[in-house]
């Protein structure tokens, strides 16, 4: 009873009724869909991965999970967060993926190799400022290597609450998290941002 | 839920947070309920050092409008849709042939043409030295007619010759037939 209450719920979601047409085999509507979200979904990839073929291909990757689970769909949730559910998923294989490729040594690099941690150029950022203001595209290294300095589950809460204007409750669904722990992420997040951003207020 | 979870690092979720700061993130995010958020607004008419770290938490928020964005490519729906289609087409004549996907599990493509050109290439080359050495041994006259056509003229005049006794018989003919010294004929 309870869940076909919420079931009504989400059925009022113009989204979850196009994929309902998607599941009865509506070609029109998944591009409808495709359309809809693209720029979102991509956008979203973007602020994580900074890669644009990456993120398009990731992108298309989410349609496709979306089309091929057409039969099985049940509008359990708002189709934005199923999709960036499905997103956020294939976000973390990827990062995890790239984290294991960083894992093979690439060779004997000694410790004064090139090799510059976030912090570095962070801090490197920050020793100019006292002197003159930043350029907009300083401004924006800056601001991305702060946001770089967080964890892979703040940057995510960031994003999905920043740009895709997202409730607590829909990050937490979207991240597996109750909205007490998305408060929290949410929380650390900003605090550790006022802390690298500060100085550039 | 709960494998997204693992995701996570423990003390990203559950740490010590300081709670007055939680409560002002989730003010500034608009999280709070009504009676929570009158209570931080009074909080933060009389706490100064509150309010400026409010403001200094809310302009922190809006550097991120600075980051970089990016959105789809011109030609992504039509890639997008594309793939769909190629794929939702090669789940229908998977279905169809059920018999050529198994014969392609037994021989993979690859192997099947290497083979194959292999093969014919083979059998161009065996043809073809074929029909070189058959039409050299057309041209190449058979050594027994040329030597005997070589020899032709000696064959015709042989019933003369046998006559003839011995080679000193010949030596004293050709010695007696040779030109005199005004070159008349013998």
């Amino acid at each position: 009873m309870v869940s076909q209450s919420f079931q009504n719920q989400y059925l009022s979601d113009p989204d979850v009724q196009l994929m309902l047409k998607v599941s009865a085999g509506d070609e029109d509507a998944f591009e409808q869909l495709v359309q809809r979200y693209q720029d979102r979904l991509v956008g979203f990839f973007f602020h994580l991965i900074h890669d644009r073929t990456t993120c398009e291909d990731l992108a298309q990757e989410a349609f496709l999970r979306v089309y091929k689970s057409r039969e099985r769909y049940e509008p359990t949730a708002r189709f934005s967060t199923w999709l960036f559910r499905i997103a956020h998923n294939l976000a973390s294989n990827q990062k995890r993926g790239a984290a294991r490729r960083r894992e093979i040594p690439l060779g004997n690099r000694s410790a004064d190799d090139d090799f510059r941690p976030q912090e570095q150029i962070l801090a490197d950022k920050s020793a100019l400022m006292p002197t003159r203001q930043l350029d907009s595209r300083e401004m924006q290294d800056v601001v991305r290597s702060a946001v770089e300095e967080l964890t892979e589950g703040q940057r995510t809460a960031v994003i999905l609450h920043k740009f895709e204007e997202m409730s607590y409750e829909e990050i937490g669904e979207i991240m597996g998290l109750g909205t007490v722990a998305v408060k929290s992420l949410l929380s650390r997040a900003r605090s550790k941002l006022k802390e690298a951003l500060e100085k550039f207020l | 839920m709960t494998e997204q979870n693992h995701n996570l690092q423990h003390d990203e979720i559950v740490g010590n947070d300081d709670p007055q700061i939680t409560e002002l993130v989730a003010y500034l995010d608009g999280e709070l309920p009504e009676q929570d958020a009158d209570r931080v607004e009074r909080m933060l008419q009389d706490n100064a050092p509150l309010r400026r770290d409010a403001e200094c938490l809310d302009r922190t928020w809006q550097l991120l409008d600075s980051l970089e964005s990016a959105t789809a490519s011109g030609e992504f729906t039509q890639k997008t849709l594309s793939s769909i289609c190629a794929i939702a087409e090669s789940g229908e004549s998977g279905v169809q042939n059920t018999g050529r996907w198994s014969l392609k599990k037994l021989l993979p493509g690859t192997l099947l043409s290497k083979g194959l050109i292999w093969c014919l290439a083979g059998f161009l080359a065996c043809s073809a030295g074929l029909m070189l050495s058959r039409k050299a041994r057309r041209e190449q006259p058979d050594s027994t007619d040329a030597l005997i056509l070589k020899d032709l003229d000696l064959y015709l005049r042989y019933p003369k010759l046998w006559r003839i006794p011995d080679v000193q018989f010949l030596k004293d003919v050709s010695s007696s037939s040779e030109p005199s010294e005004n070159g008349d004929p013998p």
